[in-house]
């Protein structure tokens, strides 16, 4: 079976801005051609994966890491520098804006700052019945009112709340109210990124908790980008793990939990808050910050910072995602490190799918 | 402060019974106004003004052309509210006529600039890239004119084909669009990194109605404070051209060709040129204030409690 969405050696590289003398003195001659060598900070650097119909993929990493860039050039909300991205099997990466508007309507993205994704300006009604009278879906107001009106109880909002205006919301309603504006255009998947990352935490797990079963309700797969583990761990069938613009290590939740082989996945798992006071345990401790994005250097990203042993060849080759187990593979030269992981117990039992 | 108090509770209460939502954008900006009171006082005094302008023959006394000498140079009275010039015609006739002409030239100019401003500005800043390079380079080409000798040019080349008044409308209006696109320009790029841009592309907006409907009303208020500047400035502009001569020809009134006809009178007739004077003045400063009043009550940083 074909997965739903299909992201093939994906690369997202912005150029820095330069100045005219700056880049004239980068200019240099090669085979006789005229080459500029622009700074570029790789955002998105060559990344794979798919998501099957149905499925929720996380995407985490530290911020800065390309997790968002990675969610909009899939939606082509910014324009991916190399590599394909396949909808239902079809590549998406190229089409002309008339061509993908159909597939658009399929693909939507919820962002983290509900404040920010509502024009203040649109009442409710307005912002939820936009994508429907934009596309043509519905032709007059009354219809729409009582599409939205559908859509509000569907996400769990009072239809009379139908001509006020966003600052009238909470951060919740307002996610909510972004969710059904998405489902307006009854989408496939959606990209979500870190849409609960502004909320109350009491909001939070009510938001997380509408999603899946609206995820249930209307077919939905999610690509859920965080930075929040304990939420993906809720949330998640799969995840992969970020670092500077790769996929570090992906797998079934259970497998990168349980199981975890990069460095990174590692330190990034031992630092789950423990939920009893007083208790010890190792933290792997990452010394310095992220590195920098602009031209990288071959060899692993994750070199500088990586609390096992550096040789080599972390620092000359770049490693390539290696076949742990089935549907499990990390980005380690070194896969049978002996880092010690020491998940708080509750973790390790935690039931992947509720109710 | 107490009383202070008591009138911000009283305004509020206004609002709310005129129906303003107090919490929306709107309503805050309403509210913010209001405690302002230079700017409301600014506002109402240009009201009267343009009202006296749209009504000028019912309000206006006399005719504000028709020489009678026997009434030449009166000081103000009850009969001759200014005063009358040396043709014995009533200054405030023709101060209340005049009105209409430097009035129009303010608004009208702005209204030009602003069609050309407003389009330059979105697409510019919506756009960016090479269109942006383009339009910038043009704002800063259309910014080196100077556009008082422009009209003095102009005017002494084809001051006697057309009509003045429209000439200096369109050509104030022509050079001046690159105020309201350089404004318009600075707000888009802040607006345009809002997510509901984003959300708007992926759900099928096409660009015009993101540039119109989502981008526009959320970054219009900078314009509106250009406008009562420009106003103001447009204003001047053509006074300050009348008063060389090179505006509006006597005998139809004008603010600045009324300065300028006093001039000779001052030592025996002040009131020629106290009046028209004061009137510039005022309206100039109104317009200012207004300015400044609305550039306040759009910045939410401004708020007080």
């Amino acid at each position: 079976m074909t997965p739903l969405l299909e992201v093939k050696n994906l690369r997202k590289l912005f150029p820095l801005q330069t100045g005219v003398f700056e880049r004239l003195g980068k200019m240099r001659r090669e085979n006789g051609k005229v080459i500029v060598d622009v700074d570029r900070v790789h955002a998105v650097d060559d990344v794979s994966f798919s998501i099957a119909e149905g499925e929720t993929l996380a995407l985490v990493g530290e911020s800065g890491c390309g997790k968002s860039t990675t969610g909009r050039v899939i939606l082509r909300l910014l324009e991916p520098t190399s590599g394909q991205v396949f909808f239902e099997g079809q590549e998406i990466t190229n089409l002309p804006d008339k061509e993908l508007a159909p597939y658009r309507r399929k693909m939507q993205i919820i962002f983290q700052e509900p404040s920010r994704s509502l024009n203040p300006r649109d009442c409710v009604g307005e912002a939820i019945g936009e994508p429907l009278m934009v596309n043509g879906i519905i032709k007059n107001r009354k219809d729409r009112r009582q599409r939205v009106e559908e859509l509000m109880e569907a996400v769990g909002l009072n239809p009379k709340m139908y001509s006020r205006f966003p600052h009238k919301f909470s951060g919740g309603e307002k996610q909510r109210i972004m969710m059904a504006r998405v489902l307006s255009l009854n989408p496939k998947f959606i990209v979500m990124d870190e849409p609960t990352a502004s909320l109350d935490v009491s909001l939070q797990a009510q938001t997380l908790n509408i999603f899946k079963k609206l995820q249930a309700d209307f077919g939905l797969t999610y690509l859920f980008i965080s930075h929040n583990l304990a939420t993906v761990k809720y949330f998640c069938d799969r995840i992969a793990v970020m670092y500077l613009g790769k996929i570090v290590e992906i797998g079934d939740a259970d497998q990168i939990f349980l199981n975890p082989i990069h460095p990174y996945t590692k330190a990034l798992l031992s630092a789950l808050p423990v939920a009893k006071p007083g208790s010890k345990r190792n933290v792997i401790e990452l010394k310095g910050s992220v590195g920098n994005p602009v031209n990288p250097k071959p060899g692993c990203r994750f070199a500088e910072r990586c609390p096992y042993k550096v040789a080599d060849i972390c620092r000359s080759v770049t490693p390539k995602l290696l076949d742990i187990e089935s549907g499990h593979q990390a980005a380690c030269h070194f896969p049978d490190n002996d880092l010690k992981v020491e998940l708080p117990e509750v973790r390790l039992n935690v039931k992947r799918r509720i109710g | 402060m107490a009383v202070d108090v008591l009138e911000l509770q009283q305004k509020k209460h206004w609002l709310e019974r005129l129906g303003v939502d107090l919490d929306s954008i709107t309503g805050r900006v309403l509210l913010r106004f209001l405690r302002n009171r230079v700017a409301v006082v600014s506002a109402c005094v240009l009201l009267v003004f343009y009202l006296i302008a749209i009504f000028a023959p019912w309000i206006a006394p006399y005719d504000p052309i028709q020489p009678h000498f026997r009434n030449r140079l009166e000081p103000p009275s009850a009969k001759f509210w200014f005063g009358t010039d040396p043709m014995g015609r009533d200054l405030f006739s023709r101060i209340v006529y005049g009105s209409r002409v430097s009035l129009t030239i303010g608004l009208v100019s702005t209204l030009v600039s602003f069609l050309f401003g407003i389009p330059m500005g979105l697409i510019s800043g919506y756009f960016g890239g090479w269109i942006d390079e383009i339009i910038q380079r043009a704002v800063e080409f259309t910014s080196a004119i100077p556009s008082f000798f422009l009209i003095l040019t102009l005017v002494a080349i084809w001051g006697n084909v057309v009509d003045r008044l429209w000439l200096i409308v369109f050509v104030t209006g022509i050079v001046g669009w690159v105020g309201p696109a350089r404004m318009l320009r600075g707000q888009v790029l802040a607006v345009r990194e809002f997510e509901f841009i984003e959300s708007a592309r992926a759900i099928g907006c096409s660009h015009r109605r993101i540039m119109f409907h989502h981008i526009f009303p959320n970054a219009a208020y900078v314009i509106i404070v250009q406008a009562t500047l420009g106003t103001a400035g447009a204003i001047l502009m053509a006074t300050g051209l009348s008063f060389l001569g090179l505006g509006i020809q006597p005998p139809s009134p004008e603010w600045g060709a009324l300065l300028n006809a006093g001039r000779n009178y001052m030592q025996e007739a002040p009131w020629l040129t106290i009046f028209p004077g004061l009137l510039i003045f005022i309206t100039v400063l109104a317009f200012n204030f207004l300015g400044d009043g609305l550039r306040d009550a759009f910045d939410p940083r401004s708020e007080q409690g």
